[in-house]
Order: C-alpha cells, then structure tokens, then sequence
C-alpha cells in the first residue's frame, strides 16, 4: 500500500463530478426506503428495498464508479503514465488504488443500506445485516472493477455487463450463474455474520469463502499484472 | 558514463510497422530526436521509456532492458507529451507526490528545488488546471527532474508553449546537458533542434535516417536541390534564359490545362532568388507566380534518407 498513490486516488475520487453520483446513489437508496414507509405508513420490505435494490443495484454501481474512478480515466488517458514512471511497484499501485476504491466504496455501500434499512424501519437485525453485506459486496466488487478498468478502457461498460446482465438478468434465468456471481458470494458470506433472512442460492459457504479469496486475489494481482505490462502507445 | 542503447528495434501494430530497424546510442549530453510528425518519434521514446515492448531488438539502458522495469525510473526521467490529468492538484503537489513515489529522504526540500530549476515557484501553489501551456511543461519536467535522473527523455517539449517558455526551456535543457545528463528531446522542428542539440538523430516513416553532427546534417539540408513552379508572360523564353544559370540545375516547360509554366530544380536557393528578377526584368519578361514545390519538411526528410 502507497499513501501517496491512495491519497492522489481518493482527490481523484471525491473531488469530482463522480463523487456526486456516488454519493447519490446510497442517499437515493435511503430516500426510497423513507418515501415508501411513508406512503405505506409500515416498515419496508427488507428483501425489496435492501436486497434487491440495495444489494443488487445500488452496491455494485458504486463500487464500479469508484474502481473505474481510480484507475480507468488515467488508463484511458495514458496520463497514468505519470505513476507508473516511478519505481514503485505496479502491483502496489494496483492495491493502493484498490484499497482506495474498496474504503470509499464500503463507507458509501454500507452507510447507504444501513441508512436505508433504518429509513425503513426494519429491525435492527436488518440495519446491522444490510450493512455487513454493503461492506463484504463493496471489497469484491471494487477488486473485480479495479481489474476490469486496468484490463480494458471500456471497464465501466464490462462492469455493467457483468452486474446488470449477467447478475442480475442472466442469474436470474440460468442458477450456475451463482458459480460466478460476486452477488451470490457476498449474500452467502453475509448469512453467517448477521442472521438475516437473505434469499441465499444454494451455495456452499466453502465454496463462496474459496471464490471470495480468489476474486480478492485474481482481481488485485491481474490488476497490478496488466499495469505492469502498461503500453505507452504513441499518437502516432 | 549513461548510456542509452537501442540495437536492432523495431516495432509494429499488425500490418503496420512504426519503427524498423533502429539501432542507436544515446550519450551525454542533448541529443535531439528529429522527424516529420508520424514518423516514429513517440513510438520510439515509449520504448526508451520502458513502456512499450519492441516487437524485435533491445533497448538497454547500461546493460539492463528497460522494457516493463520499474528500477530503470530511479535513474530516469520521462516528460510525456501527454497532458497531466491531475490538474486538480497544485504545481507543487503534483513534484512532490513523484518526489514521494521516488521514495526521496526529503521530498519537500526535492520539490522546492526541482520548482527553482524550472522557474515555477511563483505558482507552484496554484492549481495545474490554472497554467498556461508553457506552465504545464515546466510542472511536468519539474515533476521527472525531482529525483535528479541521470537520463532525462523528452516527447515533443516545446509544442503548443510561446517562444518565451520555449526560451526558458531550451536553456534549461542546455543546462542539463551541459552537467552531464543523458538528454533526450524529440520534435518535429529543425529550428528547434538546431538551437540546443548537437547531436542529432533523425527518422524518417520510422527508420533511422541520420545521425551525428547538427552542422553536417544542417549542410545536407540546406545544401539539397529545391524545386520552384514560375508562371510568367513567356514561360518558352523564361526557360531557356534560366538554363544558363549557375544555381539552376534542370529546366522544364511543362503544359498543365490552361496554360504553361516552368519547373526549376535549384541548387542554391540564395542566388536563385536574386538572379531571377534580374534575369527577367533584362529580358523584358513579366514573373507572375513563384511557388515552392517541396518546401514541406517530409520532402527535406526524404531528402536525407536518399542521400
């Protein structure tokens, strides 16, 4: 971890226009769960506000606005040229970015559904669960970005694909989607740490444990690996 | 003593190949990088730089591959031509994060002096979004001299900065030069080079053209046969008086639609140009229209690449 390259990341971030969406985003989440419990006069659904708007929508967009924050504009660019030109490791700016990316996406994720589920006025089992899983989707998710905005200049829209089509679309038809969906690790590592009612698939914790670690991993060391092959390709 | 060494690279995309077959050494000093804008120049600093691979040969810095090798930046500084993205830092923020990356004992001390050798420290507290063109250049070369590099590579330093920057600038890099440094610039501009570099590499579309001695380079340069278009009242007797010139090598009559007009090569530009209106006021000929024909610096390279 270098604080020099976090501390440039998370200027980077919160400075700009980008840091209005991805501070929106939570604060709508929080704005629906009030407007609904208001409009109904009872408690929100926990599955529909929290889950699957939360969990679903709400948790893997900031944490690809913040992944590709860090790193895809630089990339994009070639000013990230401008890092990379020191003898820093590639795999340290890669952790720090990420590092970065995952800390301002678990504050947004996990305040936004905390702050929702207490908007709701669902139980504080919920308020304590739904911030659990935000935290634990907001550290993979940014691993998987980070590598999808180091590995190609179009990492915003192959991190839409993956959540919105192949997530939440696609999983919802074929069930071995699970296998590979950083959704289905996060609600399974999040069952065990908070006893909430998640519509978890039928998936080992094991399994979702081993797949946490190689996403972790994977995602932050082929980052680092990608930067470390980093092409400064002339205009020419 | 820093040595830069490029044997045998190339470097393609596909089909197209950017840089063929260029082996040269870059020493101390300020050596300048010249050629037409296409031509490689970049292609070739990225590799220097380590942030491309050449598809075929080696680029050695004293012995060691600088492809993908984050140890090479202790001993070398990169400006690229690309603008800095952090513009929402200060000019002195954005040296002392580098002097910071660099790992340097006093980084504030590092950033303070690196802003004194470009003359920015009047508004290194100033956002970069802020700066001129010229500012930036200096930001950024302030930025890749804060760890005092032994080999410093420049891409295209003096585009888009006002004569005055560029003033300042070319000094500063005579000035490296001159303590020992490794210097390395390219551009697109003979003036440019002319100015500060005494060793001159040349490419052309890619390929080492030239290399060695400005002045010699300069000679061929200014030595090589030009050609003009002259319309005139009688282009048939224009011709025929312009054959016995001394600065004129060849002469045709050409007959494009519409009219005639004569092709000249020259060989020497200056005595061309006060013969001719000489030579056509004695005959009583009227010289409409005198046009340059290969004055673009492409031609001036391909020149060279002939000769």
């Amino acid at each position: 971890m270098n604080p020099t390259i976090s501390r440039l990341a998370l200027r980077g971030l919160v400075g700009q226009r980008r840091g209005l969406v991805l501070v929106a985003l939570p604060a709508l989440l929080v704005l629906l769960a009030a407007v609904v419990r208001m409009l109904t006069g009872e408690p929100v659904s926990a599955r529909l506000i929290l889950v699957e708007v939360g969990l679903a929508v709400v948790v893997p967009l900031v944490a690809l606005l913040a992944a590709n924050g860090v790193l895809g504009p630089e990339i994009d660019d070639g000013s990230v040229v401008y890092l990379l030109s020191t003898p820093v490791s590639r795999y340290v700016v890669a952790a720090s970015k990420w590092l970065t990316a995952a800390g301002v996406s678990v504050v947004l994720s996990s305040g936004g559904l905390a702050g929702a589920a207490l908007a709701g006025g669902v139980s504080s089992r919920w308020v304590l669960g739904s911030a659990a899983a935000g935290a634990i989707g907001a550290v993979l998710y940014t691993a998987l970005f980070t590598l999808m905005s180091a590995a190609t200049r179009h990492g915003m829209i192959a991190g839409l694909v993956y959540a919105l089509i192949l997530e939440r679309a696609m999983g919802s038809l074929l069930t071995g989607i699970r296998y590979v969906s950083v959704q289905s690790f996060t609600q399974r590592l999040t069952e065990p740490v908070a006893d909430i009612d998640l519509p978890v698939a039928d998936l080992g914790l094991g399994y979702a444990v081993v797949a946490a670690v190689v996403v972790l991993v994977v995602g932050v060391g082929a980052a680092g690996w990608r930067l470390q092959r980093f092409q400064l390709k002339g205009d020419e | 003593m820093t040595e830069l060494v490029l044997d045998r690279v190339s470097r393609w995309y596909g089909n197209v190949v950017a840089v063929n077959d260029v082996t040269m050494t870059i020493g101390p000093g300020v050596t300048g990088l010249l050629g037409p804008n296409g031509a490689g120049k970049s292609t070739l600093i990225s590799m220097m730089s380590g942030f491309l691979a050449p598809s075929a040969g080696t680029v050695r810095l004293d012995g060691e591959d600088v492809w993908s090798n984050v140890a090479t930046y202790s001993r070398l500084g990169l400006v690229p031509e690309r603008e800095v993205s952090f513009a929402y830092l200060t000019g002195r923020q954005f040296v002392q994060a580098n002097a910071e990356l660099h790992k340097l004992r006093d980084p504030r001390a590092a950033t303070q002096r690196a802003l004194e050798e470009v003359d920015l420290v009047e508004a290194a507290d100033r956002a970069i979004s802020t700066y001129s063109k010229g500012m930036r250049q200096r930001a950024k070369l302030a930025s890749a001299l804060v760890h005092e590099p032994e080999v410093l590579l420049l891409d295209e330093p003096f585009n888009g900065v006002d004569p005055r920057q560029r003033m300042h600038l070319m000094d500063l890099l005579t000035r490296m030069g001159e303590q020992g440094r490794t210097v390395l610039f390219s551009s697109h501009i003979l003036e440019e080079v002319e100015h500060i570099a005494r060793h001159v590499e040349v490419v052309v579309s890619g390929r080492h053209a030239a290399s060695g001695d400005f002045g010699a380079i300069r000679r061929l340069m200014t030595d090589r046969p030009t050609h003009y278009t002259v319309r005139s009242s009688d282009d048939r007797r224009l011709a025929a008086a312009l054959m016995g010139q001394p600065s004129v090598r060849g002469v045709s009559l050409q007959a494009p639609a519409g009219g005639s007009e004569v092709h000249v090569e020259v060989t020497d530009m200056g005595a061309f140009a006060r013969a001719l209106p000489t030579l056509a006021r004695g005959a009583g000929i009227t010289v409409r229209e005198l046009t340059p024909t290969d004055e673009s610096l492409e031609s001036v390279f391909t020149y060279l690449v002939q000769s």
